[in-house]
């Protein structure tokens, strides 16, 4: 017993080192079971309400911008609406059958990190309002991410700058898919991985989410093809995408509610479990 | 940092500084200096180990809360306060090195300079390392490091320089 004491006693300083770095690295690793426990809950709140009152200051300066962004996205929301499309069809007189599949939450973004290799984003929009993690978030000018974390009233995002973040996209012109990945560095620029060989691919074709995830409608914007080339060894395209969105000026998003997404999931579970 | 009041003022006003300021500024993409380090390498060699460290980790975990990174800075700020003694002990020989204090004044500007940027390229290499945590990204982690442990590495340096003049 008298030996532990002494060893404890000469090498306190190394055992301390030693708990405090075992900590940090399962908490940097371990980052899920431990952001939803109740210390993460509250402070969280602490910590947002503090980078809130700093953005209110900040958002004001963008007024301008952010409401142009706002009114271009309106005009294209009025594009979409029934009104304004032309019905192709020659049978009049039809029902047309239409399910609600995508609700939309609008928030303000509190706190935005871009430059790191790991990026995160706070939104000022919790469980209160119905989100719930695993859903998508958009913005005006294209896709943002996936809701990480979610507490009452703010939730943080885990945005496509990000190295554990894979969103499925498709080539808009041939529906070809591809996942996009971000590799640091600028953030302006992702990769798309994966396309399949046959795809035509062309400089300046969109980049477009689909549905694979279940969390994004299809045909959201994710970016432009800015450069590609083949892989000899998977034979598939490595695509170089200039992203639509601008995540240095982000200040307003959508969080997307897909009402389906229970359904979808479910079945696919289901029919890949089962024996053949 | 003569007196241990004034060391924890300190360390708040660079805690504010890294979230509020260092935190938002973006420089070509590559760039993300942490300059609240400069409390650990500032911190004078002769006061107790032990309380360091637990300064060094509480400061570290405030700023994983703000930057949701779990326990990322606190692992990196542990290590470079752990590993200090070393870096002083390789930059000066033995016998002056036990009640200097750590500036730039008592240490000259080459030792100073040695001293800084090795603890702080030990810092960001670890960060960005643990970070990105892959093998392939290898090089643009040195990149990185180096480029963010030097500008650091010359922001302290000015603010010796200021602390200095006001002496």
């Amino acid at each position: 017993m008298g030996n532990i004491f002494r060893f404890i006693a000469r090498y306190h300083l190394f055992l301390l080192f030693a708990v405090f770095q075992s900590v940090a690295l399962v908490l940097t690793f371990s980052n899920r079971s431990y952001h939803r426990s109740w210390f993460w809950n509250t402070t969280q709140e602490g910590t947002a309400t503090i980078l809130e009152a700093y953005t209110a200051a900040e958002e004001y300066v963008h007024l301008r911008k952010t409401n142009r962004a706002l009114a271009e996205e309106n005009a294209r929301l009025r594009g979409l609406v029934e009104d304004s499309k032309y019905i192709g069809t020659v049978k009049r007189g039809g029902r047309k059958d239409t399910l609600q599949q995508y609700t939309y939450t609008a928030a303000h973004v509190i706190n935005i990190s871009f430059h790191k290799r790991n990026n995160y984003i706070t939104i000022d929009r919790g469980f209160l309002h119905g989100i719930k993690p695993g859903q998508g978030v958009i913005c005006p000018t294209g896709v943002v991410g996936v809701v990480n974390q979610v507490s009452r009233h703010y939730s943080s995002v885990i945005p496509l700058l990000h190295s554990r973040t894979r969103l499925s996209g498709s080539m808009s012109k041939t529906k070809h898919f591809g996942s996009v990945i971000w590799q640091g560095g600028n953030h302006r620029r992702a990769q798309m991985l994966d396309v399949p060989r046959q795809a035509n691919i062309q400089l300046g074709d969109w980049v477009v989410s689909d549905t694979r995830s279940a969390m994004f409608p299809s045909g959201l914007r994710i970016g432009k093809v800015a450069a590609f080339s083949l892989d000899p060894e998977s034979q598939s395209y490595v695509v170089d995408v200039r992203l639509s969105v601008d995540f240095a000026s982000l200040q307003m998003v959508y969080v997307i509610d897909n009402l389906l997404k229970k359904e979808q999931v479910r079945l696919e579970e289901s029919s890949a479990q089962e024996p053949e | 940092m003569r007196h241990p009041l004034s060391a924890l003022l300190w360390s708040i006003v660079a805690l504010f500084f890294q979230v509020f300021v260092l935190g938002n500024v973006q420089l070509f993409g590559y760039l993300n200096p942490y300059l609240y380090p400069i409390i650990f390498i500032l911190w004078p060699l002769s006061w107790n180990r032990a309380t360091g460290l637990i300064v060094a980790f509480l400061m570290g975990f405030t700023i994983d809360f703000f930057e949701h990174s779990g326990g990322l800075q606190a692992s990196a700020a542990t290590l470079l306060f752990m590993i200090r003694p070393w870096i002083v002990r390789a930059v000066a020989p033995r016998s002056e090195m036990e009640s200097m204090p750590l500036t730039l004044q008592a240490m000259g500007q080459p030792k100073f300079l040695t001293y800084t940027g090795m603890s702080l390229l030990i810092f960001h290499l670890w960060l960005f390392w643990w970070e990105a945590f892959d093998f392939f990204e290898l090089f643009s982690i040195l990149f990185r490091s180096i480029l963010s442990a030097g500008v650091a590495t010359v922001l302290v340096y000015t603010i010796q320089l200021f602390s200095l003049k006001s002496e």
